[in-house]
Parts: structure tokens; sequence; C-alpha cells
């Protein structure tokens, strides 16, 4: 188990183009710093035009409060600030549920696959 | 992949609090629909009563069937919104929903001139049910100048209105809603006032979390469930405590499956061991939904990488140091009842060694073994040492267990270790063995049919409830606790008010199993006694319970708790409870204490913190440095208490909506209520026994006798409402009024008016009990109404 001297599972995120949408895969444990990590990938995204993406959870079962704090700071800063759009895939009933709770549905799409979220566009 | 969020967020349109209605409506607005999720909307629409609801779902099907298709929804207008949008607005005879719509079908090119369109119309002065959608447009397109007209619309009296205003002022002018807080906080509806504290969490987090906490155990569950809503905007870690108490004294299913959502979500590995302590204290749905939680949790734990094991290795091993680590708890909690200076506490505590020897507990034989040797009373190290030679000695063989012809130390041995095959062997005789053997071996073998026996065992022992020797009453309500719950629940209105604690104890801990909140209001009241023994009892008894419901009970009774014995059973209960958290509350209150009390729970602190480091449990270096953290703490607290406390403070706050709330008068007793409630869920016979003898409040004020005096003495008519029971006299024609007369010595006599408290009258003849309020008196007979009958 973990201890506070113990590690968790590392986060990461990796991110291709498809066409004018920018898909992003993440994997791992999407807590404060893996938040952080896909809020810098999201932002480096931006100087090269990138105002739709695709968010896939895939690989990120888990993500907590946290989490869905920076989730939420990303989705208002493409939405509101970039004027892009935002949708997302690889949602379980875990995470379904939690961003039916806390409204980010309100700020995109769930689709059950990658292709059909960067069809949606 | 089964996606199917319309169908979910459907679920949640059922809230009762409509501003929760409405933001879910404006979740699922872009969603895909199907056939089948459209016609259950529909559905909805239909049921709907509330006008700014309905509006908003006949604005969502529109936008639906304009789109030509079941597939999504569409904004249809392209180019030409703007121009549909001045239309519609300099026309007088619009329609609503149209213009709700075009509002919203906006696009980011047009949005400036619309912005401007809306603000000459006067957009302020629109309809309520138009607002929202004026008001996301804001949100999203606005500027600073529209934020002085979304100020007032945070006042507006439609709380859709009001969630949408708080909602474009967070987006544009976040610092102007400090000013609006306290009113947010105030408000009427749940969600507002809900959302007020998530965004008072942005100026002073602590004060926020206080409201979250207030909020988290409202009576009201309407605020529990407004509470649940936002509770994901909180650190996890921050109120997590609290969502563990929630856990453990929640009963309504569909806001503890939303709690468990936060629980899955923000998975810890100390989690578990805390959800595994609440579910044993659970019986029926809530511990099948508690346990469903625990394995949620577990699974993702295992899923985010923050442990190795598997689910399944995980959850047996931490089945085991759950008994483990409780078993320790109770073994810590007997040694410390050892040094009492009362024989009796010493011989319950030991031979409750004696059970954990036993079951293999070699840590509890140590402790007898260095206790024995010492004790002073040769009564109490009698008797021990024989339940431990019998515990210890060889069984008897299967072929010897005849009861009748064994030596009585013989007896004592097999029954004191006996298991379930040789229980099955003499079980024929032991209906005649129990009228027929020593208190001591009557003991044994009620703890022996407790250990072993079934719910087919109940008949043999259920009459014990009523014995004098108060140790087998105690084993009598253990032993049917752990084989049928049921055969005991008519017996434990009388077993908790029994004079003896001990009885009293057991029969709490089995009682909460029923009805929690109900048990451990009890368990507070014993801790007022002023008699350090049944304060000890009240201890003992809590720490039966799953820590997270007993946990501020404890802390709040040990301040005031001055005797070291009882201060020693806390400690025991904390060494197996212990996290950085309490280790902070204890410190708190060794910086405030004197004497004795301060030496032991120094010495406690010294050593568990020692243990958090040792077990990594603490981020921090050790003793010194949790000290230094309490201090400061201690000191930011003073400083804090210094300055006049903010009006958005909780206390402020609710003194504020004690002067805004009518005193009730004529509504039922919203304890009784609440009571009544529980009584039909969980066995009316038992809860409703328990209001009335224990909890509920004295109907009448005892009267001192009143001298013989010149001047007869005008009572005053008591119009409080009262508890009566009695019986049914006379049915008037109508069935709306009928005669009472009470059990009492003198009876009473009550003519009460049904009202709307019940269909009819009860029968001529039968048994009523109700609460009523007196309304005047008509010669001897009290002229009432019902308020409710139970």
């Amino acid at each position: 188990m973990r201890t506070y001297d113990g590690r968790m599972s590392p986060f990461s995120c990796s991110g291709e183009a498809r066409g004018g949408v920018y898909l992003l895969r993440t994997s791992g444990y999407l807590d404060d710093g893996g938040g952080a990590a896909l809020q810098k990938a999201v932002d480096e995204t931006f100087p090269k035009g990138f105002r739709n993406f695709v968010l896939n959870f895939t690989g990120s079962p888990v993500i907590n409060s946290q989490g869905i704090a920076h989730l939420i700071e990303i989705a208002e800063i493409i939405i509101d600030e970039k004027k892009g759009r935002l949708a997302f895939t690889g949602l379980n009933d875990l995470t379904m549920n939690v961003f039916k709770m806390v409204g980010l549905l309100k700020m995109g799409s769930a689709f059950p696959t990658e292709d059909a979220a960067v069809a949606s566009f | 992949m089964a996606l199917d969020p319309v169908a979910a967020l459907l679920e949640d349109l059922s809230s009762p609090d409509p501003t929760i209605r409405f933001s879910v409506l404006s979740r699922i607005e872009d969603l895909d629909w199907t056939p089948d999720t459209l016609a259950a909307f529909k559905r909805r629409l239909a049921a709907e009563t509330d006008p700014g609801t309905r509006f908003q779902m006949q604005k969502l099907l529109t936008r639906i069937d304009r789109s030509g298709d079941a597939g999504r929804t569409l904004l249809p207008f392209g180019d030409s919104v703007l121009k549909e949008l001045e239309a519609l607005l300099a026309d007088p005879a619009r329609d609503d929903l149209s213009l709700a719509i075009v509002i919203e079908s906006v696009r980011r090119g047009e949005a400036p001139l619309a912005a401007i369109a809306l603000r000459e119309a006067k957009w302020w002065d629109f309809s309520p049910v138009l607002l929202p959608s004026v008001l996301q447009f804001f949100k999203k397109f606005g500027s600073a100048e529209d934020v002085g007209q979304i100020e007032m619309m945070c006042r507006h009296a439609d709380p859709r209105v009001l969630a949408s205003a708080v909602e474009a002022l967070e987006k544009l002018s976040p610092d102007s809603l400090k000013e609006l807080i306290v009113p947010l906080l105030m408000n009427p509806v749940h969600g507002i006032r809900s959302r007020a504290i998530r965004l008072l969490y942005r100026w002073d987090p602590q004060e926020a979390i206080r409201h979250f906490e207030a909020a988290l155990f409202s009576e009201d569950p309407n605020d529990r469930n407004a509470a649940l809503f936002h509770a994901f905007f909180f650190p996890f870690s921050e109120i997590e405590p609290f969502m563990l108490r929630f856990l453990a004294i929640e009963d309504a299913p569909a806001l503890l499956e939303k709690a468990g959502f936060l629980f899955r979500a923000n998975p810890a590995p100390e989690e578990p061991l805390r959800l595994i302590e609440v579910r044993e204290n659970c019986r029926g749905d809530k511990r099948r939904l508690v346990g469903e939680i625990l394995t949620g949790v577990i699974d993702s734990l295992y899923r985010a990488g923050l442990v190795t094991k598997t689910p399944e290795q995980l959850t047996l091993e931490l089945e085991e140091v759950y008994q483990r680590r409780k078993a320790r708890q109770l073994i810590e909690g007997c040694r410390a009842a050892l040094a009492s200076d009362a024989g009796d506490i010493r011989k319950q505590a030991a031979m409750r060694l004696c059970d954990f020897v036993r079951l293999g507990f070699g840590e509890a034989r140590s402790i007898l073994n260095g206790w024995l040797p010492n004790e002073p009373d040769t009564g109490v190290r009698g008797a021990v040492e024989a339940r431990l030679a019998a515990i210890e000695a060889r069984p008897a063989a299967s072929a010897d267990l005849d009861l009748g012809g064994m030596a009585p130390e013989q007896r004592t041995r097999l029954l004191a270790g006996l298991d379930s095959e040789r229980f099955r062997k003499i079980r024929p005789k032991l209906r005649e063995f129990l009228r027929t053997c020593t208190p001591e071996e009557r003991l044994l073998a009620v703890q022996a049919i407790g250990r072993a026996g079934d719910r087919t065992d109940a008949g043999l022992i259920t009459s014990f409830l009523g014995n004098s020797d108060t140790a087998v009453v105690a084993a009598t309500i253990e032993a049917l606790g752990n084989i049928d719950l049921d055969a005991l629940s008519p017996y434990l209105p009388k077993l908790i008010q029994h004079p003896a604690d001990e009885v009293r104890s057991v029969a709490l801990r089995i009682f909460s199993l029923f009805d929690k909140k109900q048990a451990l209001s009890l368990v507070e009241k014993m801790f007022s006694s002023i008699q350090p023994k049944q304060r000890g009892h009240a201890i003992s008894c809590a720490a039966q319970f799953d820590f997270p419901s007993v946990r501020d009970m404890l802390l709040t009774s040990l301040q005031r708790e001055q005797d070291p014995e009882n201060i020693r059973q806390y400690i025991a209960i904390f060494r197996g409870n212990l996290d950085e958290s309490l280790w902070m509350s204890v410190f708190e209150m060794v910086e405030n204490v004197q004497g004795t009390k301060q030496e032991l729970l120094l010495a406690f602190c010294r050593e568990a913190a020692e243990t958090l480091v040792a077990e990594k449990r603490t981020a921090h270096a050790g003793f010194e440095a949790l000290r230094q953290v309490v201090r400061s703490r201690i000191e930011a607290e003073k400083a804090k208490s210094r300055t006049a406390q903010p009006s958005y403070a909780l206390s402020n706050i609710q003194k504020m909506r004690r002067q805004q709330t009518p005193k009730p008068e004529e509504k039922a007793d919203t304890g009784l209520v609440q009571f009544a409630i529980v009584a039909f869920s969980v066995g009316a016979l038992i809860t409703a026994l328990i209001w009335f003898l224990v909890l509920a409040p004295s109907a009448e004020p005892v009267k001192k006798p009143v001298k013989a005096s010149k001047k007869p003495v005008q009572l005053k008519f008591d119009r409080n409402p009262k508890n009566v029971t009695g019986r049914v006299a006379e049915v008037a024609a109508d069935g709306k009024r009928f005669l009472l007369v009470t059990e009492g010595t003198p009876p009473e006599t009550y003519r009460i008016e049904v009202g709307s408290a019940l269909p009819k009258a009860p029968a001529r003849g039968t048994v009523f009990q109700g609460q009523i309020r007196p309304v005047s008196m008509d010669g001897g007979t009290v002229e009432a109404q019902l308020i409710m009958a139970y």
C-alpha cells in the first residue's frame, strides 16, 4: 500500500493531431499532479492553432476531486477563452457519473470511441 | 461500452431542489438523444409541475424537434440569428421560448451586437423563465458593463435566475460575489446555499468547510443532498472525515450512493479499513451499500495504481487486519479497566480478556498473566483462574459429552471451550440443562449458544433477557445479536433502560444496528452522567461503535472528563484509531489541561507520534514537528477569535436563520416525526416504544405538590403539544372526533379532533397513541386537536 513516502502510479499523456482536432490520451491516476500535466499539455497546443480537443481517459480509470478541478479549468479555458470545443471519450461508469455530477458534460460531450469524438467536430 | 449519460442525468431530474433540476437540464442540452431517452424525457416533462423547469424542458424539446431528427440537437439559424434576435426583441407579442432558443444560438462573431441589442431591450426586465438563457449568454459573452445588472439578478426571487446570475458573475467578476455571500448563504433554496458555500471556499476555506459540515449533517435531507452535489468541488482530504461520518450515520440510500462516488473517485490506501469499520456497524441494505462502496474504493485503488495487490488479495488482507485491530482496541480497553478500583469492573474486563484468550489472542493471555498475581480480590482471581483453566483444558472427547454425568469442573471446561461440532452433540440436552444449571454454567452456555448456535436456538435463551443475573442478560443480548436479531428486537426498548450499565451498553450497541442516530444520542446522554463509572460505561459502549460515528462525541466528552481511569479508556480507543488528525485534536487538548489528565494525554501523544512516524502515516518528522503544527493552528485560531467574526461565519448565519424562521406552533414534534419515519422503516414497535419510554421530552412539567390555601389555585391550562396513550371510548358519528380515556391515574379524558392527521377516527375500544395539542377545557374533558397518530 502507498504510504507518505510511497509512489503513486505515474501519470502521462500523449497527443496527436487529427485534422483540426487535437487528441490527448491520458494514462494513470488523474489527481492534482496529473491534472496539472494535462493542463500543460493543452496549453502547449494553443500556439499551434488548435482550439478543438478530444480527451481520451481510457488510461485513467480514476479521476479524483483535484483532477476534476483541473479538468473544469481546462474546459473553461478551451470553451470560454479560446472559443474552442471539447469532447470526451474513454469514460467508465465511475468517471461518467462524476463528470455528470460536476457538470463537465455540460462543457463537452461524451462519446464511446475516439473516432466518434473526433467526428463530432 | 455503456454510455447513456442522458438516462443517468434524467434520474437527477427527480431532485426536489429546483436549482439542481435546472442545473441537470442545462447539462443535458448538448447530449445525443435516442428515441428511448427522448421518450423518457417527454414523460418527465409531462410530470414536471414547476413552470421554470417546464420552460427549460420545452425549450430543449423544441430544439431537438427543429433539428429534424432525434439525433443531435441543433442550432438551426446560422447567420440569420442576429436578425431574428433583433426582430423578436422588437416584437412585444414575442414568444419567450423562441427568444430563449435564439439567444442560445448566438455565435461568437455576432455576440457583441447581440449583447448591445439585449442591453437596449433592457433584458433585466424580461420574464423570469427567459432570464437564465440571457444570463448564460452574458456569462459567455458579457463584459464589465453587465456586472451591475447581473449583481441585481443575484438577489432575484427565482432560484433559477439567481443560480444563473451567480454563475455568470463568478465568471465575469468573482470578487463582486463577496458582498453577496451572506444573502446567498441565507437563501431558502438549498442548491443556492450549497453553491454559496462552494464560492466561499475561494475566500475563506476554513469557514466554507464549517458551512459544508453543517449542511452535510443538516436535519433537512435536501440540504444534505445539495451539500453532496457540491462536495466534488472541495479537496477530498479536507472533507473526508465528514464524509466518513456521513456514511456512518446516513440512512438514505440515494445519498449514500452519491457519497460513494466521492470515495471511489478519491481512493486513499487508508480508506478501506475505515469503510470496513463503518460497514461492520450496519445491517441490511445499508450494510450492502457500504460494502459496495468499499469494493469500489478497493477497485479504484488498484485501477489508479495506488496499490499493487489485486482487489481480492487486498480485501482478504484488510478484513483480517480490521478484525485484529478491533480486537486489539478492545483488549486495550480491558487492560485499562483492570486497573479499576471496582472489583466488578476488573472481573468483567478479565472475563472479556478470557474470551479473547479463547479466540487465540496471545496478548490477552499475557495481560492476564501479568495482572492475576496482583489482583487483591480472591473471588475475582479465583473466577478468572477457573475460566482460564476451563478454556485451556483439553476438550472432552465427543463420546464423553454427557452434561448431567460430568463433574462441575468438567462441565465448565466443556462449555467454555465449546465449538460447533460439540455444540451440535449437546444441543438436544441444553433446554433441560439450562433449567437446572448453576448461574456460572448458564452464563457459559449462553455464550456458547451465541458462538456456535443459530436462529433455531434463540428460543433456548430468550427468557434469560429477564434474568436477575445481569451478566447473563448481557450475554443473552450478545448471543441473540449474533444468532437472531429479530427475536431480540422487541425487547430492546426495555433493555436499553436496564438498571445495569453493562446490559444497557450491550443493548445500545445492538440497537444501533436498527437506528444509529437514536442510539448515538442515547450514548451521548450516558456521557453526561455525573458518575464516573457510568461515564466509563458510556466510553466502553462508544468503543463498540464505528469510530467515525463516535469520534467527535469522544473528543467532546474527553474535554470534560477528569477521571484517570476513564481517560485511560479513551486512550485505548484512540490508540486503535490513530491518525494524524486525531493526534492533533488530542494534542490541542493537552495544551489546555493540567495535572494527571495532561500527563496521561501527553504520554499518549508522544507514543502516538512515534507510531505515526514509524508507520509513515504522517508527513511530519516527529512529536516536535507535530506539536509545532498544532501550536501554529491554535495561534491562528486565537488571532482569528480576536478579530470580529465575519458576517458569513456559520454562527452568524445560523443566528440569522433562526431569527427568520417562525417558531413552529402546531407542527408535529420534529424529533418525533423523524423518529416515526424510522419506526416505520425498521420496525415500528421498537423505535416507537423507545421514543415514548426514553427519548420523548416530558409532555408536562413535573408539578410540585400544591399546598392547600384559602384561595383556589388556578392551574394554568397547558396548550403545549403532548403525547397521549389510551383507549378510544367513543367516536363521533361523522368520524371526525373521538373521546380518549388515558391509562394514567387518575385517567384523563380528551375529545380529539382528527383534522387532517388521520383519514378517520380510530375505532371504538382500540388503543390509541399520538401527539395532540390541547385547545380548551370543557368540564373535565380536554378539547384537543390531533397532530399525529403513531
